[in-house]
Formats: C-alpha cells, sequence, structure tokens
C-alpha cells in the first residue's frame, strides 16, 4: 500500500492539497493511506522549505505549492512502480 | 546511487548474408538480412530484432506495471511497426516505433473507468521504465485498444 503524507499545519492548502491527494488516489483506484502531518516538529522531519508538502512513500515529491491531479497521479504511479 | 549491468550478444559470419548469433541469455539462431536487401527470409534480421526489443521489453514492463498496480490482466497482444526513413546520402534510421497493444483487463470490484485509467497509467508507466524504449532515438508512439471486463464478460 502507498503512503501518502500531506505536511502542513492545517491551512486552506494544506486542506486543498490533501483534497487534490484523494482525488488522484481516487481517480487511479490506487490502495493508498493519506495521512495527515500537522506537527511542526513531524514536517521538519523532511527536507522542506515551504508548506504545504506532499511525501509519498516517505519521498518528499512537492512543497510549498498545490499539485495538479495528473501530476500526483503520475507520482503514485512511480511510488507503485517501485514498491516490492 | 547509479548502477550498470551489462548484457551481451556475439555474432559470427557463416558465409555470403548468413550470419549466426548467440544470445546472452541462451537462445541461438542463424539470421540475415531482409529479402529487399539482400537478405533471406524465414529468419530474423536486424530489422525485426530492433523492433522486437522494444516490443517486448514494453510488453515485460507492463505486465510488471499490472502486478504493481492490482490490475487483473486477461490479455495482452501488441503489433509494433518501425518505420524506416532513407535519407538523401542512403543513410537509414528508424525514426518511429508505433505499438498497438489490445488489452483486456478484468473490471473485478472497481468501476471500469478507474480501471481503465490505472490501465493507461500502466502503460505509460511500460514506456517509462521501458530500458529499450529509454535507449532508442525513435519516436515512440503507443495506441492501445483497452477493453474492460465485468465478471459477467469474462465468464462468457
Amino acid at each position: 500500500m502507498i503512503t501518502v503524507k500531506v505536511l502542513g499545519p492545517g491551512c486552506d492548502n494544506c486542506k486543498k492539497l490533501e483534497m487534490v491527494a484523494r482525488q488522484a488516489v481516487g481517480s487511479m483506484g490506487f490502495e493508498a493511506e493519506i495521512i495527515k502531518v500537522e506537527e511542526y516538529a513531524q514536517i521538519m522531519k523532511y527536507p522542506i522549505l515551504s508548506t504545504p508538502g506532499l511525501v509519498i512513500n516517505e519521498k518528499l515529491v512537492s512543497a510549498g505549492r498545490i499539485p495538479s491531479v495528473a501530476e500526483v497521479s503520475t507520482w503514485l504511479a512511480d511510488a507503485a512502480m517501485h514498491e516490492s | 546511487m547509479s548502477r550498470t549491468a551489462v548484457y551481451n550478444t556475439t555474432v559470427s559470419w557463416k558465409n555470403e548474408h548468413w550470419g549466426h548469433i548467440v544470445l546472452g541469455n541462451g537462445p541461438e539462431m542463424d539470421f540475415s538480412a531482409p529479402p529487399d536487401a539482400q537478405g533471406h527470409p524465414g529468419v530474423l534480421t536486424p530489422e525485426d530484432a530492433f523492433v522486437t526489443a522494444a516490443n517486448t521489453c514494453v510488453m515485460m514492463m507492463f505486465i510488471w506495471a499490472t502486478e504493481r498496480f492490482k490490475l487483473n490482466l486477461l490479455s495482452y497482444e501488441c503489433r509494433t511497426e518501425g518505420t524506416k526513413l532513407i535519407e538523401l546520402d542512403r543513410t537509414e534510421i528508424f525514426t518511429h516505433l508505433r505499438f498497438w497493444p489490445v488489452i483486456r483487463i478484468a473490471a473485478g470490484d472497481d468501476k471500469p473507468e478507474v480501471v481503465e485509467a490505472r490501465t493507461r497509467r500502466a502503460l505509460q508507466s511500460a514506456q517509462k521504465y521501458s530500458l529499450v524504449a529509454n535507449s532508442v532515438k525513435s519516436e515512440i508512439i503507443i495506441e492501445p485498444t483497452i477493453t474492460i471486463e465485468t465478471e459477467k464478460e469474462v465468464s462468457q
């Protein structure tokens, strides 16, 4: 199963990113768990300079912007290809 | 960190326009040029080998992708054509490799449109991660026909 983490304190953009992530997962039918990471200390474990951030299978794929559903779908597909 | 792997084949001249090839993975066979290039019919040619390399590699990567994407593959068949351009100076190049995969997938419990989207993405991933498709400078064009079959259709 793919793990998707949305990094951010809970602002509007973080909520939008979570929605985009859910749309991407839903449109592809991937088995994925979406986790919101709101604690600053947890967010800073990733090399992130601005929120919202998106982490897929522990790899930071975007930060400081809201990617499109198509972009997130591509990252999900890449993650799925590398799952053991 | 990047890694490398090495694959090999060995060719030897037999006579006239005949050669013999030993593939690194075991098989060996005679080969020639295509009949329209002073070769012989019914045997491997460099042109066929080139198109075959791409066709087989993309298929194997698609199989891998269907497993990763939890797709229930029912059948896969793909005709692939390589288009050769002969330049004025008589140099030649495969400008395009055009794939026509015909794919049947069982819908299972998912919505057919979701399975089709996942299948198309699997095909994109197959192209993206295909060693051979990545290694050639010919344009790769994939024109799939995808059928998502319900449980009732699969059992018929």
